[in-house]
């Protein structure tokens, strides 16, 4: 009897041990992909951060800012005439960035009109950079800038506009 | 006879602590079980805390973007339809806002909060592309002065992931705050 006793309890306690181990590996599997979820969350968070990072360098940069010329300093915008004789220089600048493609389209229109010295600027889409590539682009908003007549006088003219780059690097 | 009756008691004496026995073990076993119970409970209810504050984080990280930020910048300086009174220049969208809060007019005559809801329309329609196929499944746009609101537009559904940002700006003591949260 005492032997079937102690049988019972060795087998009892085989038993909590055994769930209690299942249920710690459940636990630890659970905080493991937790962890390694918020991990791929930061690489991802890392890699927009360096995306866009690049393109705010590009924006930013003297070959295409704004400088004073549209009165104060205006945060990532680019000056669309600068923007146009890049364009014109591509096969000069075509290392000069380290990117890929660099194109910039205004918000205005769903239909794609490439500018060129001809229509410009009665166009949409600046293509600076145009390097065969399978990458995928990064694009972020950007003041786009240029001066405007009107009755004579000249104004500043702001339009939104997307920045769009395909970088090897990310 | 006598021995046999003498040999009979021990044996319903056994009976009865077997009997005993059984009871108090199952009594532990009860125990060990509502024990057991508990502890699960406990760190079940540990891992929903734990979880709770590491969705909180996560939806704290998803409010700042850098794109809706960039787009907010964008926006406010954007050159209007509204010509100064003083027919020298256009005005910016962030300048509308201003006039807006003190409800000037365009030198055309039309109420600059007019123009200022149509830019803002205009623009957050073309470059937030929403529909079907779009990661974008709708955006909130709200402006207030003070506190109180001056103006407010949505497009699409609000979903639960949203990315967003806010510029706030100071004119003539006055505080303006734009608020816009594109949901994905």
């Amino acid at each position: 009897m005492k032997n079937k006793l102690g049988q019972l309890k060795i087998q009892q306690m085989a038993f909590m041990l055994i769930a209690i181990t299942i249920f710690f590996v459940i636990a630890g599997m659970f905080a493991l992909t937790m962890s390694s979820a918020n991990n791929k969350k930061d690489a991802e968070s890392i890699r927009e951060e360096n995306a866009m990072t690049l393109v705010s360098k590009l924006a930013n940069s003297p070959e295409f800012s704004c400088g004073d010329v549209f009165g104060g300093e205006k945060v990532t915008c680019i000056d669309s005439d600068k923007a146009m004789i890049l364009a014109q220089k591509s096969i000069e600048y075509k290392t000069f960035w380290g990117v890929e493609h660099i194109e910039i389209k205004l918000i205005n229109s769903d239909v794609e009109k490439l500018c060129s010295l001809q229509n410009y600027p009665d166009c949409n889409t600046i293509n600076i950079l145009n390097n065969e590539t399978k990458g995928a682009p990064i694009s972020n908003f950007v003041s786009l800038c240029r001066k405007e007549s009107f009755e004579g006088e000249s104004y500043d003219k702001c339009e939104v506009a997307k920045i769009m780059v395909v970088s090897k690097g990310i | 006879m006598i021995k046999n009756k003498n040999a009979q008691k021990p044996k319903g004496m056994s009976f009865r602590k077997a009997q005993e026995s059984k009871d108090m073990n199952s009594k532990r076993a009860q125990e060990e079980i509502v024990g057991f119970t508990m502890i699960i409970l406990i760190v079940a209810v540990v891992l929903l805390i734990f979880l709770s504050i590491s969705t909180k984080n996560i939806q704290k990280d998803t409010i700042e973007s850098y794109e809706v930020n960039s787009y907010l910048q964008a926006l406010l300086q954007k050159t209007s339809e509204c010509r100064s009174s003083d027919n020298l220049r256009y005005y910016s969208v962030k300048e509308l806002m201003f006039k807006c809060g003190s409800a000037e007019i365009c030198l055309d005559g039309q109420k600059t909060c007019d123009i200022f809801s149509k830019e803002l329309g205009k623009v957050s329609n073309q470059s937030w592309n929403i529909g079907e196929g779009s990661p974008i499944k709708g955006y909130l746009l709200n402006v207030t002065v003070d506190g109180g609101e001056l103006k407010s537009l949505s497009y699409g559904n609000q979903t639960r992931n949203s990315k967003g940002s806010s510029q706030e700006l100071t004119r003539d003591s006055r505080n303006f705050v734009l608020e816009f949260e594109a949901y994905y």
